[in-house]
């Protein structure tokens, strides 16, 4: 028995040395992928305890307190409607949450196959995919959202699978580059030698090895559909107030901080700028682990 | 006379180039059959066209022209779908093993692929077939969990032999699979080709610039050059009485393993010409020792010699001035 728990406890602590000292690599290598990491961790954390955080209902109002400033009983002041700033900031991470995950998901679901497929294939088909993402691209993507959402309705579903589309074609550029370097390696033809159909060789050869150019790009993509949700709701259009979303949130403090009350927008505006940094610096540390292409300076 | 099991009639395979849209004239009526449990040899310099007739052998490639019937079936026409159900009988080794192979597949997952794809064993009769594979190709069973990145040339090309015959295939062609691999390790996979050629009974095309090799595997040698059969005929014919000048070149340009042997070499000049540009008439003219004139008008057909199993194209054959000096 005693022995039984040695090897266990030596494999144990070889194993978290293997992690630990993996973790030290990368922070050394970039640091700014770590603090991204921490700061997104940080926001998790909200995200997820909202419910115990939050010293106030975030969207119930409170007539007598209505535009007070930050105070011990209120940290970050009240709103206009009498709502805790504070509480409403915290919540908001849910929509930060909420909007960029599954965002990336769909762009995932529709730009890695798109990618692939227009990879593998070639010719014409590649060059069609190709004209509609790159039709895509041209538009301002902020216009495109706002008339898309303008016109479908501001849900947060809308909001989500219209940025998700928008943001597909990055993936689909990603993944096809990938796969255009794959495609004369032999392990292709080996593929069809052996009886693949198409979608085989697509995700069961191709996904896994196309896939690193994609995966690095997540967090980045995250950043921007946090960024690019928020900016619709202050323009009035994604999600509407009182839902403590941050956009939704600055739009409304846009319109006190002329007469002073500056912490309606400011502090929802700290937090967007923060969880955009978090995501964009985990991002840039992800492409530099992940990307080979970027890989080469760092050692 | 047995019916072949596999026939190449005409073949031809013309690229057009994406830039400059010139025509590369890879293949050009190349015919030859294939027999169960027969092995034919294809040699060629580099840029001949052997990898191209291999491919549209086993369907990777459509020809521009001509046909392969498989069992009297016209492969060359058939649609993606149906090809893919003939694969169980059509497979492929190719050059390079380590770029044959995923490399996010252990090698267990590889092996078993064409069953999964082509059988309806269970996924415990996959893994018992896998292993009774990996051992009939000399595999260590203990690297079947491994990465195809954690082992050796000689081992990935035994994962590649094993892949291939997996779904026990009528025909085998192996393009190039030893060239890649170091002398000591090449030996142990032509022991190992020469085992299942006498085991399996799979027809095999052995493509090869190695004559060396060629000679220990083949029954019948093909000596392509410029995408052109230009001498043909059973293995021990053609090494020891070559008829085509081509032929008598390549063989004089090939070192004897006793290196006190009286070396007759007759080297030739230049490189094989583009296959853009082709010559008129015979391909090897503008490189054969023996060229004169009427070389340079036509294309010279393939005329029997002897009792006809040998056939070469040269004009001088039939005068019996096709001789090189050596």
């Amino acid at each position: 028995m005693a022995e039984f728990f040695t090897v266990t406890q030596s494999l144990t602590n070889s194993m978290f040395r293997k992690v630990f000292s993996k973790v030290i690599g990368i922070s050394r290598r970039s640091p700014t992928s770590v603090i991204g990491f921490v700061i997104i961790f940080i926001f998790g954390f909200l995200a997820l305890l909202a419910p115990l955080l939050m010293p106030y209902d975030p969207v119930s109002s409170d007539p007598n307190k209505i535009l007070n400033g930050p105070s011990l009983e209120h940290w970050f002041g009240t709103d206009g409607n009498g709502m805790d700033v504070f509480s409403r900031v915290i919540y908001g991470s849910r929509y930060g949450f909420g909007i960029a995950i599954p965002t990336v998901i769909v762009s995932l679901f529709l730009g890695v196959p798109l990618g692939l497929y227009a990879g593998y294939k070639g010719g014409n088909i590649d060059e069609a995919i190709m004209r509609v993402v790159d039709a895509f691209r041209v538009f301002p993507s902020i216009i495109l959202a706002l008339a898309v959402v303008a016109a479908t309705g501001p849900s947060l579903l809308n909001v989500v699978l219209v940025i998700g589309v928008l943001d597909a074609p990055i993936f689909v550029r990603v993944v096809r580059a990938e796969v255009l370097a794959l495609r004369s390696s032999s392990f292709i033809e080996s593929g069809i030698i052996v009886g693949n159909p198409t979608w085989r060789i697509l995700f069961v050869h191709l996904l896994p090895n196309a896939i690193q150019g994609a995966t690095a790009q997540t967090a980045v993509r995250a950043a921007w559909a946090v960024r690019i949700s928020a900016t619709l709701a202050f323009l009035g259009i994604g999600i509407q107030p009182p839902t403590p979303e941050w956009g939704a949130m600055i739009r409304q403090g846009a319109e006190f901080m002329i007469n002073g009350q500056w912490w309606v927008g400011i502090f929802p505006g700290v937090a967007l700028i923060f969880m955009v940094l978090g995501f964009n610096m985990f991002g840039d540390g992800l492409q530099d682990l992940l990307d080979p292409k970027r890989r080469s300076g760092a050692k | 006379m047995t019916e072949p099991l596999l026939r190449a009639k005409m073949l031809t395979k013309h690229f057009v180039t994406p830039r400059t849209a010139q025509t590369v004239k890879a293949v050009n009526g190349v015919s030859f059959d294939m027999f169960a449990g027969k092995t034919v040899g294809m040699v060629g310099e580099s840029g001949s066209g052997k990898s191209t007739v291999g491919r549209m052998v086993v369907r990777l490639l459509k020809p521009t022209q001509g046909s392969v019937a498989f069992r009297g079936q016209d492969i060359s026409l058939l649609p993606d779908r149906a090809v893919r159900r003939l694969r169980v009988d059509l497979q492929m080794v190719f050059q390079d093993p380590w770029s044959a192979l995923n490399p996010r597949m252990r090698v267990k997952r590889i092996i078993q692929e064409p069953l999964l794809l082509h059988s309806k064993l269970s996924s415990s009769e996959r893994s018992d077939r896998a292993e009774e594979i990996a051992r009939s190709v000399h595999l260590n069973t203990d690297l079947l969990t491994r990465f195809p990145g954690e082992l050796s040339g000689g081992q990935l090309q035994r994962v590649c032999i094993a892949r291939a015959i997996a779904t026990n295939p009528a025909l085998i062609v192996l393009d190039e699979p030893t060239s890649s691999l170091d002398l000591s390790v090449r030996a142990g996979i032509l022991d190992l080709l020469q085992e299942l050629r006498e085991n399996t009974g799979a027809a095999m095309l052995f493509i090869s610039h190695d004559l060396g090799t060629v000679r220990l595997v083949s029954d019948h040698i093909l000596v392509l050059y410029l995408g052109h059969i230009i001498e043909s005929g059973p293995m021990n014919k053609v090494f020891d009485e070559p008829a085509h000048p081509y032929t008598q070149t390549l063989l004089s340009a090939h070192l004897p393993a006793d290196p006190h042997a009286d070396l007759h070499r007759h080297l030739l000049d230049g490189e094989i010409p583009s296959p853009i540009d082709m010559p008129p008439g015979c391909p090897f003219s503008t490189r054969c020792p023996l060229v004169r004139e009427d070389c340079r008008t036509a294309l010279p057909p393939m005329v029997d010699i002897d009792d006809g199993a040998q056939r070469a194209a040269c004009i001088r054959i039939p005068e019996g001035t096709n001789q090189v000096n050596c």
